[in-house]
């Protein structure tokens, strides 16, 4: 796993000492001068292997460009989060989510712990929901065309909504801890809602059904710029 | 006897390591054959996803050809721009499907349709026909088409499985997508039949745990989907499992699993290549299963040189090291008692066969020396009685030891045999003792000339060769003895061979005749000779005995004739019968 970083670095231990006695002395000055941030806003761009950065949840033999016009690709469907991060989780909504032509109008939904996501199935064919990687939460149930099931999501983590009748018609689910959880646009690209604290914090990659890479920054620069690679060696199709 | 058994030592080697062969070679055969199998399958595994990945391009190319059609991109061009109403979007599109591809089925088509660039169907041929309206946004195969790219993706249908490939179709500018067209393939047995006929392995489609076809029978199956849960593992590192065995039907089977491509990945969607598991080969199996060609292909050649050759060889130590030694021995034994010779040259037999010669030199040295104990009066073969009557008048002649002794000891009739073929005599008989003379006394000195004792020029009858009596025969050997005080018979004159001769003569006589005259004078002489009265002996009564002691000892040792020596024993005249070599 290769990772470049511009603005941010992995410090040794000794530094952070150094950057503890430099945050000190900036606290100080900060309660002298109200114009000195505490935390940055952070954004960034992840490059993830060939077939995780498809938008396609199941790829086939062969995905080749019609030749005549441009083509236009989904989003990843990644999600960046900062795990620790200090801040507060979003607050517990309701969230709707309609199925139509075997997709949700929402893709990712990110939320706070204790929200509860309504499936409405518009499709003419029923579809059985369940969260795979945990049974438990969401049990496989029918939901008949026309028909809505409450999901309430209560403690951090993510889950993916899938129907067992068509596993690419999905729901990912971002039960954030904290209010940094960025969902990876088309091309890579993502920024976090809010600004970050100073300080090292984990930054965790999850795409397509699990995290595919995790490392730990430090937010002490004025950059803010990210760059993350993913290895090509992580299970796309799960 | 040392080659010979390091031979049979080499040959049950030999024998052992072609056994430990026959028992291990199937073994390890056995295990190369698995892992040939197992290989084989994994080639079979990779032919499949490539006729997959060929058939599934075959179709997106087939799909991208249909979507230029001008009826088809003008309808979903109206369709993409909200014009034109649903229903006549739908009979055109619909239409012009029906025309591209008038009989799907033959085609191996399932299903073949069209998206205006919203997803929405706008008509479909195969399946649902009368079906329009509904979005297939969601469709991976059909989005990503609507985005731009011909691409392919395997899908569930009711239970089914099938194959989708989806190409953009474009507006008549050519310069934005305004839908998509699609073709659905079954996944079910004729594919199945197909890849079975490429690949020469059985086929298994699997969906949810359940086999959905194949070209076995799905009952069979049962622990299919358990056995590839066992190796998700691997189906995650490798895109396959490994070479598994599973039973079917009461019949064991090798199996590689692989997913499907697209979202039935998801559903448990997998292809299974079977074969049937060789049977567990050992040295019988392996026997049963040899054809007429396996026989053909045999170094019939070598293979025979060398049994021939392990023959021959063999034979050979065994001619060597037994057989003719053996021979030896047999010859020199019966030279041995042919009186050849004394004893056996224990020299000339190598081993084992060396001491028995050995052996039976002792013998015949340890029953030699037993063998004067052993001896038995001929008188009392022919009569106690008459014997002395008519024998002990008789002067004793000189000793005869020598040639005869030995034969005596070879050829020597039972005392008792004799003495039933020589019934006593009632006169006019001299008895006559018959015995071995010990192998000390087999060198006896020449025969004295009748001549001399008894005044005739008969020769003196020859002497068979000095050998070795065999001790046990020799014990046997009756001789002439002629008791001490025994009544003479009756009165001989004074002139008895003369006499004698001439009564039984008349003309030439044959050899047997001349025999037993000079036997018959040198009897009379050695009688004479010790002081024995000779009176009442005569030549008749003594041929006559000798006749029928001779045809005892014929027919006893199937010999030509029997020679008879008189000797001195005791201070009186005996005599001594022995075989006459032919």
């Amino acid at each position: 796993m290769t990772m470049e970083s511009v603005g941010f670095s992995r410090v040794p231990a000794a530094s952070r000492w150094i950057a503890l006695a430099v945050g000190l002395v900036s606290l100080g000055v900060g309660f002298g001068s109200p114009s000195v941030s505490w935390a940055d806003a952070v954004a960034g761009r992840v490059e993830l292997p060939r077939q995780l950065a498809s938008g396609r949840r199941f790829n086939g033999y062969w995905r080749v460009e019609n030749g005549t016009v441009p083509v236009k690709d989904l989003p990843s469907g990644a999600v960046v989060v900062l795990e620790g991060a200090a801040g507060a989780a979003p607050e517990a909504k309701t969230y709707a989510v309609k199925i139509n032509g075997y997709a949700p109008d929402k893709a990712i939904l990110i939320v706070g712990p204790g929200s509860v996501v309504e499936i409405t199935n518009e499709d003419r064919v029923p579809h059985d929901f369940s969260t795979p990687s945990d049974t438990n939460l969401m049990p496989i149930e029918r939901l008949s065309p026309g028909k809505m099931r409450r999901q309430k999501f209560a403690t951090a983590g993510i889950f993916e909504i899938r129907s067992a009748q068509h596993p690419a018609t999905s729901i990912t689910v971002v039960v954030a801890g904290n209010p940094h959880v960025a969902a990876v646009e088309a091309g890579g690209a993502f920024k976090f809602p809010n600004d970050v604290a100073k300080g090292p914090v984990k930054l965790k990659v999850w795409a397509k059904g699990s995290y595919v890479h995790e490392e730990t920054i430090d937010v002490s620069s004025s950059s803010k710029t990210l760059r993350i690679e993913v290895s090509a060696q992580v299970d796309a199709a799960k | 006897m040392f080659l010979n058994k390091l031979w049979f030592i080499l040959v049950a080697l030999t024998a052992g390591v072609s056994l430990t062969v026959a028992f291990l070679a199937p073994q390890s055969a056995g295990r190369q054959l698995k892992q040939a199998e197992a290989s084989g399958l994994d080639r079979a595994q990779y032919a499949a996803d490539e006729m997959l990945k060929g058939d599934t391009r075959k179709w997106i190319d087939y799909a991208a050809g249909l979507s230029r059609d001008a009826k088809i991109t003008e309808a979903l061009e109206n369709a993409s721009r909200g014009a034109g109403e649903e229903r006549m979007l739908h009979e055109s599109v619909r239409g012009a499907l029906g025309a591209l591809l008038p009989d799907p089925a033959a085609a191996g088509i399932a299903l073949l349709g069209a998206v205006d660039i919203n997803g929405k169907v706008i008509a479909r041929i195969g399946q649902k026909e009368n079906e329009s309206g509904d979005s297939m946004i969601g469709i991976e195969v059909v989005g990503d088409a609507l985005r731009g790219f011909m691409t392919d993706g395997m899908l569930s249908d009711d239970g089914k499985l099938m194959r989708l490939a989806a190409a953009p179709v474009l507006s008549k500018a050519r310069d934005r997508i305004v839908g998509a067209l699609f073709v659905g393939l079954a996944v079910g047995e004729p594919l199945a039949q197909r890849w079975k006929q490429n690949l020469g392995v059985d086929i298994a489609f699997l969906l949810g745990g359940e086999v959905i076809s194949g070209t076995l029978p799905g009952t069979a199956l049962g622990s299919l989907a358990d056995k590839i849960a066992a190796h998700e593992v691997e189906i995650r590192s490798n895109g396959r499992t490994l070479a598994f065995e599973v039973p079917v039907g009461g019949e064991n089977f090798v199996a590689v699993a692989a997913p499907f491509v697209g979202e039935v990945r998801a559903q448990g969607g997998y292809y299974v290549l079977l074969q049937k598991r060789q049977v567990t080969l050992n040295a019988i199996e392996l026997l049963k299963n040899v054809a007429t060609n396996d026989l053909k292909e045999l170094p019939w050649g070598p293979l025979s040189l060398a049994i021939v050759g392990m023959l021959v060889i063999g034979l050979v130590l065994q001619a060597r090291e037994i057989e003719g030694p053996l021979k030896r021995l047999r010859d020199d034994l019966q030279r041995l008692a042919r009186g050849d010779v004394q004893k056996i040259d224990d020299g000339r037999h190598p081993g084992r066969f060396g001491g028995i010669a050995r052996d039976i030199n002792a013998s015949i040295e340890r029953f030699g020396g037993h063998a004067a104990g052993d001896r038995r009066d001929l008188n009392q073969m022919l009569g106690d009685d008459a014997g002395r009557e008519r024998v002990s008048s008789l002067p004793p002649l000189p000793p005869l030891g020598g040639p005869s002794a030995s034969w005596g000891g070879q050829a020597g009739v039972p005392s008792g045999m004799l003495g039933a073929n020589m019934p006593h005599q009632a006169g006019g008989m001299p008895s006559m003792g018959m015995g071995a003379v010990p192998a000390a006394n087999l060198k006896s000195p020449a025969l004295p000339s009748l001549q001399n004792t008894m005044g005739q020029s008969a020769p003196v009858p020859r002497m068979a060769p000095p050998i070795a009596a065999p001790p046990s025969v020799a014990a046997a050997s009756p001789r002439m003895a002629i008791p001490p005080g025994a009544p003479p018979a009756r009165e001989m004159d004074d002139q008895p061979t003369k006499d004698m001769v001439r009564e039984k003569g008349g003309g030439a006589p044959d050899a047997w005749e001349t025999h037993v005259r000079e036997v018959f004078a040198e009897y009379v002489a050695t009688r004479a000779r010790c002081g024995e009265p000779t009176a009442g002996l005569a030549l008749d009564k003594f041929r006559e005995k000798l006749e029928v002691n001779r045809k005892a000892i014929v027919d006893k040792y199937n010999c030509p004739s029997a020679r008879f020596t008189v000797y001195v024993k005791d201070g009186k005249a005996a005599l001594k019968a022995s075989p006459l070599k032919a």
